[in-house]
């Protein structure tokens, strides 16, 4: 008995993905009033190692990831701008501030038309750590270490609950490379070698109230939708009342700019 | 259009397009997109993971699938704490040594927690495949730190990315994650050990599918594919490469 193969990219388009990625942003966007309520209580930002979740919903994981991609490189930028970078650490810093905006792009591609229309706004847990870097460079790269630590445990938070099998998966790639992101940056800080490399990577530490502003995001998208009832308007038009953010990589505040009053704000 | 009543909404019609979808995502769940060219439909039935459809109608081969894609993590396990056992202690690099030498039974560890994953709770043994097609090949060239190291980062790579690829795989969530505790942490010992045991750059924001095992590494119910465990006295390879080209074996 042959096993299917999963041995294809997240990044490619067969058929079988293509259309189930489509029904899953259908399912998402005709359920979208009755999920967001669904959340355990295990979604609630416990710190630690949080428990896992039974089912969460795609969507709203998809947006919170998101929200801490662009809140790390706000992270990034201000990092950057440390007095006495080396060589090394600036290299590292450069390459892994373009790596999450990358991360950014995988996840809107796996998001449904309605979804990918929310820009996020940054996730605050993680924006919050620009102050506290550090004045020089071990510091500010142990700081960075614990940031990418956390947001790998995040998506190992996630794969429990999550229902599409490529979203998972796709988590999976993203807290394997996050994971590696935390261990270069931690032996370029001089951190002990085996505390980099344990035998395994646990949650711990997963930033998991970014999930409720996700949710109040969406649901925000979706009462807009459903108060235009009747319109003529495609499921994608509810991104079209939303945040958006002014923080993705220009490195200056993390500013948000609400577009809509109506929509809540990402907050914890 | 026209004809729908009048309580007919928009949410009522995205329901109903959502239905659509999902039911054309189950048609096409029923194909496989990997048969080799000239071959059209399949031998067998193989049905591989239909994100869509809930966990509970998961079908018997799927839920098979499942089972020898954590026996196979298992014997790959097996077999990289094997290679560390055999030259880990070699490793000259004083700073590395310690650690790498802790990395065998690390491997062990993970392996035990994989069968206590799987359903029948079977031993496996280092995986056949990627012994004769990784290890044997090189075993008379790690002669020092770099070519060590150098297949030490490799199998670590091989193993990190199959703990991705199977989280799609695998049917209950926290199993998935269970495995990628174990997947992440190859990826951290892939970045420490890289760049000649000096730490490299991660390149890729997303960790890539490069280094997954070929299928003939993946053990089959009978264990008489070219990836069944070392020691197995089941078909001969070329019987078991029939089988697996027959199929349509997927590419690493």
């Amino acid at each position: 008995m042959p096993i299917d193969k999963p041995q294809t990219t997240a990044a490619m388009n067969t058929r079988r993905t293509f259309l189930a990625r489509a029904a899953m942003g259908s399912a998402l966007v005709a359920t979208a009033g009755s999920f967001f309520t669904s959340l355990p209580a295990g979604a609630q930002g416990a710190p630690g190692a949080p428990t896992a979740p039974d089912d969460l919903g795609d969507a709203p994981f998809l947006i919170a990831a998101a929200q801490l991609e662009t809140a790390a490189i706000a992270v990034y930028v201000a990092a950057g701008s440390t007095p006495g970078l080396t060589g090394p650490a600036q290299e590292a810093l450069r390459t892994f501030e373009a790596q999450h905006q990358e991360v950014v792009t995988t996840l809107t591609a796996l998001m449904d038309e309605a979804t990918a229309g929310l820009t996020p706004l940054p996730d605050p847990t993680v924006l919050a750590l620009r102050d506290g870097l550090g004045a020089d460079e071990a510091a500010v790269l142990r700081s960075l270490a614990e940031l990418e630590q956390r947001i790998a445990a995040t998506h190992l938070w996630a794969i429990a609950g999550l229902r599409d099998g490529l979203t998972a998966r796709s988590a999976a790639a993203v807290a394997a490379a996050g994971s590696q992101r935390a261990t270069y940056l931690g032996r370029l800080a001089g951190e002990d070698l085996a505390s980099l490399v344990p035998a395994t990577v646990e949650p711990t530490g997963a930033v998991t109230g970014s999930i409720d502003a996700a949710e109040a995001t969406i649901a925000g998208a979706g009462e807009d939708e459903e108060s235009d009832e009747g319109g003529e308007g495609e499921a994608g038009d509810a991104g079209a009342s939303t945040t958006t953010t002014t923080a993705a990589g220009d490195g200056t505040d993390g500013g948000t700019t609400d577009t809509d009053d109506s929509t809540p704000e990402a907050g914890n | 259009m026209n004809e729908l009543p009048n309580t007919t909404s928009r949410r009522n019609l995205l329901k109903l397009g959502g239905l659509g979808v999902a039911g054309a995502a189950l048609l096409a769940a029923c194909g496989s997109d990997d048969l080799p060219p000239g071959i059209s439909g399949s031998a067998t039935p193989t049905s591989g993971p239909t994100p869509t459809v809930p966990k509970r109608q998961a079908t018997e081969a799927q839920v098979e699938a499942a089972q020898l894609q954590l026996h196979t993590l298992a014997s790959i396990e097996l077999l990289v704490a094997d290679v560390y056992d055999e030259h880990a202690a070699k490793i000259e690099h004083a700073e590395l040594k310690p650690v790498v030498t802790g990395f065998a039974q690390a491997h062990r560890g993970a392996a035990d927690a994989l069968r206590g994953l799987t359903d029948d709770g079977a031993e496996d043994q280092p995986n056949a495949e990627l012994q004769r097609s990784m290890v044997e090949p090189r075993s008379t060239m790690l002669t020092n730190d770099r070519s060590r190291l150098s297949i030490f980062t490799d199998l670590e790579s091989t193993l990190a990315a199959t703990y991705i690829a199977s989280v799609e795989v695998l049917l209950d969530g926290d199993t998935r994650q269970a495995i990628m505790t174990h997947g992440a942490a190859c990826a951290r010992r892939v970045t420490l050990l890289g760049g000649d045991g000096e730490g490299e750059l991660p390149t890729h924001a997303v960790y890539p599918p490069t280094d997954l095992v070929s299928g003939k590494a993946i053990l089959t119910p009978e264990g008489d594919g070219e990836g069944a465990a070392a020691g197995d006295e089941g078909a001969t390879d070329s019987e078991a490469g029939a089988e697996a080209e027959a199929e349509g074996g997927n590419e690493g």
